[in-house]
């Protein structure tokens, strides 16, 4: 979306333009669908449920979304990254966790290497759902925008000039904030793969 | 161009992340239909309810709060502003909007990207005529007063310019709200809508005569509204009169005027001020006829400063944007008691502190507190349930609350009765909370120095120097403030100096304490506050995890003197919190 278009629905969100946010919905309802089921994997009435209460939220605050806080996207994304977080919680996917975890285990090779691509990542281990699992897993306990900003590039192999417009900010910040991204992630994933999940309180 | 590596890199995270896209199902269009229709009618429905509010809720943010933040302090003086003044100062309170047609001349100014405004009148025998114009998209707001004064502030670039006809010099500063709520800036200048509910603001229903009419203004049409009210306040009654002059096609302001006069009719003050919306404005304080050979005195930061600087306080956001944290004090002459748990939950901009006394007036803490200490644990849950039911039963508390737009704070005192509700126009969290505990205020005008401490431990050192000054009788010794930040750790201050000295070599005014009598001044001390231990949280912010405080006491000899332990603080974080619905609505806010 280009900023124009982007300002003007943001200032037809903020007097309460119906218009403004039919734009919004129908600009980003697929994108949003499609994200939530990369990170959650549910059955399509969970899918249904997330979109459905990341745009009612939205709905209830839109009137409030201030343009130079960030994108719509952005914004939409933050919320959406909110309702998968809670969808985890009470899913509990420990179980499927834990055997994603016991079939890494179970591999030969250098693990940890495939993940860094220092080496060769046999092809029916990237097909396996327990590795999509994981990944998901590790993705979810991201930023929204490191989330937004990976699935774009790499899943959606969106050019850089693209994702900077999306994110209201210079190709060279995305690309820095890439590498943090991927930094994060590989991070993450290792996490994912070697310890207990869910532990988001630190006792200090 | 890529390297292999990168290449590689790229192809791999590819690889990774395209297994989350496996077994993707097309969208399902029936219930993105469904959805847009519900959405819409919830988006209306809270349009709706959310434009009621906030013409409700503007009445209740004064413009001094945003003016107070501004450095542009010679704006307060200016145009309609000092309606609001003459107002709010013999009124307190505001007209019903709908009742003046606020709607429509607000929908007129929201789209105008420029406002100049000229004033002229009196408060109080004091004149304050003016010329001040807004760039509401450019983020600009100057003034010009009829001495040769001239400011403007760049809300952009942070920068603010004011021009000194008796120098010939102009001097920039750098403006920053160290309190402000993440990444908002103080000044909000959204439109000219948002000027004009705040001018409208200063007045209330209190029994308020409107009149409207038509009449000519400046040989055009013009619709005349007038809104009159008598007030006593303090024994004392004034009538106040504000005019507002609406071009009637545009619905846009053409002039202002207010009168106030006391009850035998002398005026206390009078004000006029004459709109107009052109297409562009100043940008720069030359425009404002300030000579182009003036003398530039820079106090903006250095780069090496300004780069440390920002990102200081990107860390500092990115840390404390959303967390819930509890906040243990003890103090030195109790042991190991712990006298008052915080809690603190900030999210985005929301944020509410909850201080808990743990030992109330009039008990023993040494009897009580080996209960005490079995109740409230060693644990962010512990600490959170025991706070909870505190809460709910009875017991001293105070609590503070931000909820994006107005700050309100209350307390209860240890029989559970509640205090009166205190909304200030200003921020009302202490300097505990974990953000100032992590990354304090280390101000624009420090400078990056070596220091051995600093090099042992890897650290920057920042040094922040301060006059010492004397206000209403009051002295202010010399200051000297030091922090270590740790920039492998998010800049996290490892550790602070706060420093009153007496005598300081870099006090520039020598003089500043004559004529004030020995027993008001005051001597030096030294505070040092070590974060002794950190902890990286699951989001991968460091953050601190317990803070020692050491004090010389305030004392004559304060440099030789022994510094005494004073405060041990623990830090309990959760960076993903589920909140309360109750706990950052205003609505909802106790005391009321």
């Amino acid at each position: 979306m280009d900023k124009d278009t982007e300002l003007k629905i943001a200032q037809g969100l903020q007097k309460g333009d119906q218009q403004a946010w039919l734009e919004l919905y129908e600009a980003y309802a697929e994108p949003v669908w499609r994200n939530v089921f990369r990170l959650t994997c549910g059955d399509s009435a969970a899918i249904s449920d997330l979109v459905q209460e990341t745009f009612l939220a939205a709905a209830r605050s839109a009137r409030n979304f201030r343009p130079d806080r960030g994108t719509l996207w952005v914004w939409l994304w933050t919320i959406a990254r909110r309702q998968v977080a809670l969808y985890y919680r009470k899913q509990k996917p420990e179980i499927v966790l834990s055997r994603a975890r016991q079939w890494w285990t179970s591999l030969d090779g250098g693990k940890f290497d495939w993940i860094d691509a220092k080496a060769d990542m046999p092809p029916d281990i990237l097909e396996s759902q327990e590795l999509a699992m994981l990944v998901r897993s590790a993705l979810s306990e991201l930023p929204p925008d490191y989330q937004t900003l990976l699935l774009a590039k790499y899943v959606d192999n969106q050019l850089s000039e693209k994702i900077a417009e999306q994110m209201d900010c210079s190709e060279t910040a995305v690309r820095s904030k890439l590498a943090r991204a991927r930094k994060a992630f590989r991070k993450a994933l290792k996490k994912t793969i070697s310890s207990a999940p869910g532990a988001q309180e630190v006792s200090l | 161009m890529k390297t292999p590596n990168e290449k590689e890199t790229d192809k791999r995270m590819s690889s990774l992340l395209s297994a989350v896209d496996r077994r993707a199902a097309a969208p399902d269009r029936e219930f993105l239909d469904e959805l847009k229709a519900r959405s819409t009618a919830e988006f209306l429905t809270h349009s709706a309810d959310s434009i009621r509010a906030s013409r409700k809720a503007t009445i209740t943010i004064s413009i001094w709060s945003k003016i107070m933040k501004s450095k542009m302090k010679l704006a307060t003086a200016a145009t309609v502003v000092v309606v609001v003044l003459v107002y709010k100062s013999y009124f307190g309170g505001c007209v019903g909007l709908t009742t003046i047609g606020f709607a429509e001349i607000s929908e007129a100014m929201t789209s105008v990207p420029w406002m100049h405004a000229v004033s002229q009148g009196q408060v109080k025998g004091k004149n304050q005529s003016g010329e001040q114009w807004i760039g509401f998209e450019a983020q600009i707001h100057a003034f010009k007063r009829p001495d040769g004064r001239v400011a403007i502030e760049n809300m952009k670039e942070h920068k603010y310019y004011r021009y000194s006809p008796e120098n010939r010099s102009i001097t920039v500063d750098y403006v920053y709200d160290p309190f402000a709520p993440d990444d908002a800036f103080p000044f909000e200048l959204l439109s000219a809508n948002s000027f004009l509910a705040d001018m409208l603001k200063g007045v209330k229903e209190r029994g308020a005569e409107i009149t409207t009419r038509e009449i000519e203004y400046n040989g055009q049409q013009a619709q005349l509204q007038e809104i009159s009210l008598s007030v006593t306040q303090d024994n004392e009654s004034f009538v106040g009169k504000l005019s507002l002059y609406i071009q009637p096609d545009s619905r846009l302001l053409l002039c202002t005027k207010a009168l106030v006069t006391d009850s035998e009719g002398n005026i206390i003050g009078e004000y006029e001020t004459a709109y107009s919306y052109p297409r562009t404005g100043p940008t720069d304080i030359y425009a404002l006829g300030v000579p182009e050979d003036a003398a530039i005195v820079s106090n903006l930061p250095k780069e090496d400063y300004q780069t440390m600087w920002d990102s200081y306080r990107q860390k500092r956001a990115d840390a404390t944007r959303e967390y819930v944290a509890v906040i243990t004090h003890m103090t030195r002459s109790l042991g190991d008691v712990i006298t008052m748990v915080d809690v603190d939950y900030k999210s985005g901009q929301n944020h509410r502190l909850e201080r808990h006394f743990v030992l109330d007036v009039g008990e023993r803490p040494l009897e009580r507190w080996p209960k005490r200490k079995e109740q409230l644990g060693d644990s962010l849950e512990s600490l959170l349930a025991w706070a909870n039911a505190h809460y709910d039963e009875r017991g001293h508390i105070s609590v503070r609350l931000f909820d994006g737009e107005r700050y309100l704070s209350t307390k209860r005192d240890k029989e559970g009765s509640w205090g009166e509700l205190r909304k200030a126009t200003k921020k009302l969290m202490p300097e505990d909370y974990l953000q100032c505990l992590g990354w304090p205020f280390i101000g624009e005008a420090g400078r990056i120095i070596k220091d051995e401490y600093a090099k042992e431990n890897n650290l920057i050192c920042i040094e922040r120097l301060q006059q010492g000054s004397l206000h209403s009788g009051i002295v202010s010794p010399p200051g000297r403030f030091v922090s270590y930040l740790d920039p492998q750790k998010d800049y996290i201050c490892r550790r602070k100096i706060t420093e009153w000295r007496p005598g300081a070599e870099w006090q520039e005014d020598k003089n500043y304490l004559d004529g004030v009598e020995p027993d008001k001044i005051r001597n030096g001390s030294i505070t040092v506050q070590d974060t002794t231990e950190v902890i990286q949280a699951p989001n991968g912010h460091w953050y601190p995890k317990v803070i020692v405080e050491k004090q010389s006491g305030i004392r004559k000899d304060y440099e030789e003197a022994e510094l005494k332990l004073r405060t041990v603080k623990k830090i309990y974080i959760r960076t993903d919190p589920e909140f309360p619905e109750y706990i950052f609505n205003a609505d909802r806010f106790p005391g009321q």
